[in-house]
């Protein structure tokens, strides 16, 4: 090792990590180090272990670092500042030749910094334009509008311009620095003020407002945020006049942008009406408010809601929130709160007066009267409208950019959630109803009376009309499709709905007869185009693209009632399509809506309306791009979901167009299969995929059916919606058992169904998940086996629980009965599988597997246990011995499901993408496996040992997507598919034969169970548990 | 009021200070990515990762009651990060447990067992974790730093740059680049062991 230098000194490193040198000092080390290696070793020992410097490099690698680094985080603002100047400690960087101490705070428009003015040695405050805002010229107009405004003004209340700039090419604003904090800051640290304070800052911001006022400048976003309290004497400051401009400025009130905030904002400025200096005093009014009882006479959920209760809602009397509060200053804020303008006061010169008679009285009110509040008894608030000559039907379409306070403050983000809150609002003045249209086609134009009303966005227009009769018409393409007389009572609201309508070549659906109960969402599948071979392509012929229905060919493949089109190859020609592109319409009745799928919500458990999410899913990887629907969803506070901000959705009708590519690679007839899912409630639903088939074979499509709807929210778990974990048959064939897991809710349910009297019985159990059902040979034991790890044994007509003894208590994921006996084999997580049961077996030694235990089963010869889980083998034991005979390998997922052959000759072990089929004589495979997509998941022999069912689905599916799953009746002998049974909606976990063999049961996390008739293929029953029948 | 609050927060309405609700917020912030990365790790589509992330933090949330806030069995922060992280290896263990499970029961048994003894699947969880808590741990000392000294760590420290060539390319003396880059380590690892020390269980 190096000899060290004599200035080594480890103090001196470990003051340098902590940043506790001087600058000189840490010059000396840094100079020390260059040359010193012991030291530069030692400092990075006692900053971190080896491992992290490691770590550093690996886990840090490829994560935005260097680019992004700077003084001023994220979001816009990287390279504002130059580097600071070292002769001005505790500086952060230079903006022009300013030097930036801190940022002061930041919102929508801007970023208001803490700086020095080197040349005056003066502190000020500089506020820059939001560069994604500088690049909109309007924004940029109206900034420095507002340094030009303001400066004109000088006024001790008002903070004073020092200048308007341009700093590295963002606009400017150079201000008085006002040490300090706002109204709001107080407003949040001490709660509501005391009347005296209310008053002395209302009366000081009035004075600042006459002053504006008198300029021809009004502030409009008056707020506690924008009133500053100096520090120490608390002069209040007035700032911000962001969005002031002087009144003669038209040009920004045609184009009916409005700014400000929501909770302050006067109705008429909300309207997008024009305003005046009025709009100001409504806004002390509100700030008056705020400052008494701690909060804004309106508030709601979201910007929208705000506005809606700023025009149409009378705020709670002042004094029943604080009753401090003198009758006289509640006159006051009444009447600065007036809907009309024309019921405020007249000029905050007036106001103030009046708030300074106030004070003065709180000081003296012995010899000083309380002031007389002019008007006060003649308050017009409430929500009538004023009454008015009926005009001739005029429009003022404003588009409302609520710029929201708080919505800027955190974010420079902020143009794009500002945009998430524009709506348009329709009005027509001259209001003696309303008349609500919705329209949800971008396309239909409205005409109302022969009036022509232009429609901007989606969304709720409200257009008020006279009492009395009106014609609405709906062009759409130059065409009327729609066209009503209205009568609009006075006061009374009239709905006009004009839907979606359909293009004539959409194919309409025709409803699938087994849907258990309709939902209210018609599906049109429309083809758009295909990418090749138009000329001699099938999709151009328009009778193609008719729902034509059809003899199904193969009617085994085909639910009753689908629509089929078929078409057959032009001679010669190439009649397929690579990419072709469908629209998807869902249409609508009223009420319903189709939500958007956020990310993090999903629909609450009792949903008053019904309430639909769209869930797409496609049978493999040709999807080309995503459901792109042909419009923004309706965004807004929404009743139903009153925890939600907002929520997004389609009303009436909405389209998505998605494009899809036929593999070219892919053998002749494979299915691809395009679904739409969706969900009312909390109950999910999906239509029936749409397939077709390859190139060169005829084309064969059949359309999507109507949803069902699969349960409803229950209070009652015997009732509750629940996904299907397991299924058995009693030996007599009379009963069903029914494993059940609740969702969303901790129960989980166990049915018996009696299939000829069609009733239940039910045990709830208080934790979720009845994972595995098994009845005995003799009929008279069932037994079910539980997450939480017990057993419940049900015996005769009475059900008796006994608890397991294991202390373990793991999840048991099988169970089998020990053929004619009552002795019961369960495998649980822990890998252990015991002999219980009515009559288990003494002083037992459980058998091992190692892994999750997830499938058992028994030869029925009861000679020998086959065990597989999670070790991705299945193990054997000799039943007699209990010892392992065998490990069988060669699954390379986790084994799901085991059956043996009624002739006990044949195992068939099932998992991931494999069915292997094993000879139990010698415990080799006997035939090829089947590899099946997407996974696997139960297999199942018939009766008679000729068929085997093969469910499949995915084991990851979560229980609300939606995935359109099979069954496959496998041919054991001439190894060939029989038949393929669609119809379940997510993963199939449970199937049992009936004992005649005459019927498949398969149950699914989709929350059904389905009864199939094993010689047709057709569906017999779709068994809801817990909705289709009375529990008992 | 106006901005969308994140739902993950509002879940956690029983926290019980402000000091709870940092490490909340810290549990969050580290929790969510490292979920749905493991999730997407695993071929889940991004929103059904996103989905298992809420449905985590639904049922940690859902535990809070439980917590005992005897200081002798540790913080909240290291409960919070103990419980998650058993949670985490037993549902990646366990794969039975799907999304809509959670919430029931066994869930809870999840969260309440010893991580299960699945080798893979905990260095999995440890090695995703620990990438997670370096990344957080970076972005929230950054803003601590000015940019040279930042600049200084990164390309030494995580690019591997020669220390004369980052000198060069920041603008400060070499000896500055050491005193640097180890101001920044000692740093985060203080950040790091804060979330990381405490939650072994």
């Amino acid at each position: 090792m190096a000899s060290r230098p004599d200035d080594c000194d480890r103090d001196r490193l470990r003051l340098s990590l902590e940043d506790r040198l001087t600058d000189e000092e840490q010059a000396g080390l840094a100079a020390h180090l260059e040359g010193c290696e012991p030291c530069r070793l030692d400092l990075e020992r006692m900053a971190a272990e080896s491992r992290y410097w490691g770590d550093a490099a690996r886990l840090l690698g490829g994560s935005p670092g260097v680019e992004e680094a700077g003084d001023l985080p994220d979001d816009g603002w990287p390279g504002l500042l130059e580097p600071p100047d070292p002769e001005r400690p505790g500086s952060i960087g230079r903006l022009g030749r300013y030097d930036v101490m801190e940022i002061l705070g930041r919102g929508g428009m801007g970023l208001v910094l803490k700086a020095v003015d080197p040349s005056l040695g003066r502190t000020v405050a500089i506020k820059v334009l939001n560069p994604a805002l500088a690049h909109a010229a309007s924004a940029r107009r109206r900034f420095e509008r507002e340094g030009k405004a303001v400066a004109a003004v000088a006024h001790e209340h008002i903070v004073t311009i020092h200048s308007v700039d341009e700093l590295r090419g963002l606009p400017c604003l150079v201000m008085e620095y006002v040490p300090g904090r706002s109204v709001q800051e107080k407003l949040d640290a001490c709660g509501p003020l005391e009347v005296r304070e209310v008053l002395r800052i209302a009366t000081q911001a009035a004075r600042a407002l006459s002053a504006a006022h008198a300029q021809g400048i009004i502030h409009r976003d008056i707020k506690p945020a924008n009133i500053l309290l100096q520090n120490c004497v608390e002069r209040v400051k007035l700032t911000d006049f962001g969005l002031a401009r002087a009144v003669d400025d038209a040009s920004l009130t045609q184009s009916g942008l409005i700014a400000g905030t929501p909770q302050y904002m006067a109705p008429e400025q909300a309207r997008g009406e024009p305003v005046d200096a009025r709009a100001d005093l409504f806004a002390l009014g509100a700030v008056l408010y705020a400052m008494a009882v701690g909060r804004p006479p309106f508030r709601a959920d979201s910007a929208l809601a705000v506005l809606r209760r700023v025009c149409d809602d009378r705020h709670r009397p002042i004094r029943e929130l604080n009753p401090d509060v003198p009758a006289w200053l509640e006159a006051i804020v009444d009447r600065l709160l007036a809907k009309d303008p024309d019921d405020r006061f007249a000029t905050a010169a007036e106001v103030a007066d009046l708030l300074e008679k106030g004070l003065a009285h709180l000081q003296q009110p012995t010899t000083l009267p309380p002031p007389a509040v002019p008007g006060a008894r003649s308050l017009t608030i409430g929500r009538e409208p004023r009454s008015g000559v009926p005009r001739r039907l005029a429009m003022a379409a404003a588009l409302v950019l609520a710029a929201v306070a708080g919505i800027g403050a955190s974010d420079a983000a902020g143009l794009t959630q500002v945009s998430d809150y524009v709506a348009t609002i329709l009005r027509i003045r001259t209001a003696d109803g309303t008349l609500i249209v919705k329209v949800d086609d971008p396309n239909v134009k409205l005409r109302i009376d022969g009036d022509e009303v232009v429609i901007g966005g989606a969304g709720p227009q409200e257009i008020r009309v006279r009492a009395g009769k009106h014609r609405v018409q709906a062009i759409r393409d130059g065409k009327p499709v729609r066209e009503s007389i209205v009568t609009v009572a006075r006061g009374g609201k009239e709905t006009v709905q004009v839907d979606f309508e359909p293009g004539e070549d959409s194919a309409r659906v025709i409803p699938s007869p087994t849907a258990m109960s309709q939902s209210d969402i018609d599906l049109y599948w429309q083809l758009l185009e295909s990418s090749r071979n138009k000329a001699a392509g099938l999709w151009d012929r328009p009778e193609l693209n008719r729902s034509v229905p059809q003899k199904p060919d193969t009617p085994a493949q085909l639910r009753p009632g689908h629509v089929r089109f078929t078409t057959s190859t032009e001679p010669g020609g190439e009649t397929v399509s690579d990419v072709i592109t469908f629209r998807v319409t869902a249409k609508l009745d009223p009420g319903y809506r189709i939500y958007k799928h956020d990310k993090y919500d999903k629909v609450p458990d009792r949903s008053p309306v019904p309430t639909t999410f769209d869930f797409f899913d496609t049978g493999g990887e040709e999807v080309l791009g995503d459901w792109i629907a042909s419009r923004e969803p309706t965004r807004r506070k929404d009743p139903a979901f009153p925890d939600w901000p907002f929520t997004e959705f389609y009303e009436n009708a909405v389209s998505w167009s998605i494009k899809l590519r036929m593999r070219a690679d892919s053998p002749p007839g494979k299915e691809y299969r395009v679904q739409v899912g969706y969900v009312v409630g909390k109950d999910r639903s999906c239509s029936t995929p749409v397939r077709w088939t390859l190139p060169g074979h005829p084309i064969v499509m059949v359309g999507g059916g109507i949803g069902t709807v699969e349960g409803r929210p229950q209070d009652d778990p015997a009732r509750a919606r629940a996904m299907v974990w397991s299924l058995a048959y009693s030996p007599d064939g009379r009963q069903l058992a029914i494993a059940q897991q609740a969702i969303d809710r901790a129960e989980s349910v166990l049915r018996v169904r009696d299939l000829e009297r069609r009733t239940e019985q039910v045990w709830v159990h208080k934790n979720a998940g009845f994972r595995s059902v098994a009845f005995s040979t003799s009929g008279r034991v069932l037994a079910a086996g539980h997450f939480d790890g017990t057993i419940t044994y049900l015996e005769g007509r009475g059900p008796w629980r006994i608890e397991r003894e294991d202390d373990q208590r793991s999840a048991i994921n099988a169970v089998a009965f020990v053929p004619f006996s009552h002795t019961l084999l369960a495998g649980d997580w822990d890998g252990w599988v015991g002999f219980q049961g009515p009559d288990p077996i003494p002083n037992y030694t459980p058998l091992r597997y190692p892994g999750r235990v997830w499938s058992l089963a028994v030869s029925p010869d009861g000679s020998t246990l086959a065990v597989g889980g999670e070790a991705k083998t299945v193990q054997i034991f000799d039943l007699k011995t209990r010892r392992l005979k065998t490990t069988l390998q060669g699954h390379d997922h986790p084994v799901e499901s085991l059956a043996f052959s009624p002739d006990s000759k044949t195992l068939v072990s099932a998992g991931g993408q494999l069915v292997r089929f094993w000879e139990t004589a010698t415990w080799k495979e006997s035939a090829p496996p089947i590899r099946h997509q997407p996974e696997v998941i139960c297999v199942r022999f018939s009766p008679d040992g000729k068929l085997l069912a093969i469910s499949d689905g995915e084991s990851y599916l979560p229980h609300y997507k939606v995935l359109s799953t099979s069954v496959i009746l496998w041919d054991v002998e001439r190894r060939a598919e029989v038949r393929r049974l669609w119809g379940h909606t997510n993963t199939i976990w449970a199937l049992a034969f009936s004992p005649d063999g005459k019927t498949l049961a398969s149950g699914s996390a989709d929350q059904t169970v389905r009864f199939w008739d094993v010689d047709t293929g057709r569906l017999r029953e779709t068994l809801v548990p817990g909705a289709s029948a009375e529990p008992k | 009021m106006i901005d969308p609050p994140a739902t993950r927060e509002s879940l956690v309405v029983r926290l019980k200070g402000p000091r709870d609700e940092a490490a909340w917020a810290e549990f969050v912030a580290i929790y969510g990515p490292l979920i749905e990365g493991l999730a997407r790790g695993r071929g889940w589509q991004a929103a059904d990762a996103a989905d298992l992330a809420q449905d985590v933090f639904r049922a940690v949330a859902g535990a809070i009651d439980r917590y005992d806030p005897d200081p002798a069995r540790g913080s909240f922060r290291a409960w919070l990060f103990r419980i998650a992280r058993n949670l985490m290896i037993n549902l990646l263990a366990s794969r039975r447990i799907r999304p809509s499970a959670i919430g029931g029961s066994d869930i809870r048994e999840l969260l309440e067992r010893l991580p299960a003894p699945d080798a893979a699947e905990t260095a999995l969880f440890e090695a995703e974790y620990r990438r997670r808590v370096f990344r957080w741990a970076a972005d929230r000392v950054r803003g601590e730093f000015r940019r040279s000294t930042w600049e200084a760590f990164w390309l030494t420290a995580v690019d591997g740059r020669d220390p004369r060539e980052a000198a060069e390319q920041v603008g400060i003396s070499v000896g500055a680049v050491y005193i640097a880059r180890s101001r920044v380590m000692a740093r985060l690892r203080a950040m790091i062991d804060q979330v990381e020390g405490e939650s072994i269980p």
